[in-house]
């Protein structure tokens, strides 16, 4: 069985292990459980349900549903029954497993002086399989360096489509050249468990699991002296002053933005997008990831 | 010659009876030390590091010495094994294998056993809360076994050496 499906499997409650474990695993993306609703199975040719017996179906009168309480129990397990060790991510909706495998949490908020402390009554979970595709990246790396530097790059594409497993194959093809920091805010590019990550980030390649984008970037710049900086899913105010204060430093950043077009990001995020060098569209031809489009922005001002 | 040497032999046996009665009165004593240090360092492993239990639970079996090592050993094969499984069964699970229930005092029990139903399932606040109230309840439980085990240690032996003798008057 695959390594990154079998680890999901092993943090389910055993009724739904047994049924999703007879399932095609190798084009699986995301595992959605919504309460009392049937469980939902997307890759990349749609979505599906599965029966009581594990078979594929798209009749929902006799998929799976997902019972509420154990939607409740699978937030648990995730957590590996240490929520306060979670608190921090539930509150912005989501928990990463070992593996680097992102829970998406759906539930009510509970808010106190106008913030939100946490979610409860959890209605859903979107289990996000991570999955590491060696040299998935060869098509990017000519619009990332003209080869005597790294441009600042920044990664478009809308959600699930696999931006984090390109900056993780950079990462791992850069490292061999250049050092390497990645700051890992979710713990999904390098999925470090016990100090070690999970997948290949190369060999020259720091990794700073759990900060904030913003403090990551200020401690690589003082203290593991990277030339690539890569981070995952920018886009606050934050974001641009750390950009900024990096981009000072004399070193390059890699990251990834959620969009459809780089057109829509240049008039949504014209600030942050005016920092760097290269933007690149991101798409799936026939599976594989591929650059849709790449605008560098020297040569269009 | 036949009387002495029952006499002496009967004196023994009762001063080994209450030595080993003894014996088990500090094993329990030197149990609850070893959880109250086990919740002590619990605490300063989510206090300052955020670990999560199966780790915190790891690391403690490390620090540990005794019954109380062994069964912090079982309680993370446990949790490490089967990740679906609560803390409380998870508990329960590890107790089944070891002797360590019969080991504690029944007071000192239920202050571990009321943590041990609740853990986990808030946020650190909360959980550091109920931590430090078990710490103190266990200090609190502490404190008085260790005057009764000294009062009792005593009696135990006295009562052992009185026992021998009345046993010894009695034969001859």
């Amino acid at each position: 069985m695959d390594k990154a499906f079998h680890e999901i499997l092993s943090k389910l409650p055993a009724e739904y292990a047994s049924i999703l474990e007879k399932i095609d695993f190798m084009k699986l993306q995301e595992i959605r459980f919504r309460s009392e609703r049937p469980i939902t199975l997307y890759d990349s040719d749609g979505f599906y349900f599965v029966t009581e017996t594990g078979e594929k179906t798209l009749d929902t009168s006799c998929a799976k549903c997902a019972d509420a309480e154990d939607i409740k129990k699978m937030v648990s397990c995730f957590c590996k029954h240490s929520v306060y060790a979670h608190q921090e991510s539930i509150r912005v909706g989501y928990i990463t497993l070992s593996g680097g495998h992102r829970i998406g949490i759906s539930g009510t908020a509970v808010i106190k002086d106008g913030q939100i402390t946490t979610i409860k009554d959890f209605s859903g979970l979107n289990i996000r399989v991570a999955r590491e595709y060696k040299n998935c990246a060869d098509s990017f790396l000519p619009h990332i360096s003209d080869g005597s530097r790294i441009y600042n790059t920044v990664i478009i594409s809308p959600p699930g489509v696999g931006k984090t497993t390109v900056l993780r194959d950079i990462a791992r093809q850069l490292s061999s050249l250049l050092k390497v920091t990645i700051v890992d805010e979710r713990s999904e590019i390098a999925a470090v468990k016990n100090g070690v990550p999970q997948f290949d980030v190369g060999i020259q390649t720091d990794v700073l699991d759990g900060f904030s984008k913003m403090e990551g970037i200020e401690i690589a710049l003082r203290s593991l002296s990277p030339q690539v900086i890569i981070t995952d899913e920018m886009g606050t105010e934050e974001d641009i002053s750390a950009v900024q204060n990096l981009l000072k430093g004399g070193c390059s950043i890699i990251t990834s933005m959620h969009g459809h077009s780089i057109e829509e990001m240049m008039k949504k995020k014209r600030k942050l997008l005016s920092l760097f060098d290269t933007a690149i569209l991101m798409g799936r031809k026939n599976g594989r990831l591929e650059v849709m489009s790449c605008i560098k922005f020297w040569e269009v001002s | 010659m036949y009387k002495i040497l029952g006499s002496i032999l009967i004196l023994s046996a009762s001063l080994l009876f209450s030595y080993l009665k003894v014996t088990e009165s500090k094993e329990r004593l030197e149990n609850l030390k070893e959880i109250h240090k086990a919740f002590v360092i619990l605490k300063s492993e989510i206090s300052f590091f955020n670990s999560e239990l199966s780790k915190a639970i790891t690391l403690l079996t490390e620090r540990l010495s005794g019954k109380v090592s062994i069964f912090f050993q079982k309680l993370s094969d446990c949790l490490e094994h089967d990740e679906t499984l609560e803390f409380k069964a998870a508990w329960e699970q590890a107790e089944e294998d070891s002797e360590l229930k019969n080991t504690f005092f029944p007071a000192s029990y239920k202050i571990i056993t009321d943590f041990v139903t609740e853990f986990g399932k808030s946020d650190r606040e909360i959980e550091l809360q109920n931590l430090h109230k078990t710490i103190d309840a266990l200090e609190h439980e502490l404190e008085e076994e260790n005057v009764r085990y000294k009062t009792n240690r005593k009696l135990i032996y006295s009562l052992g050496f009185m026992g021998g003798i009345s046993v010894m008057i009695f034969f001859i």
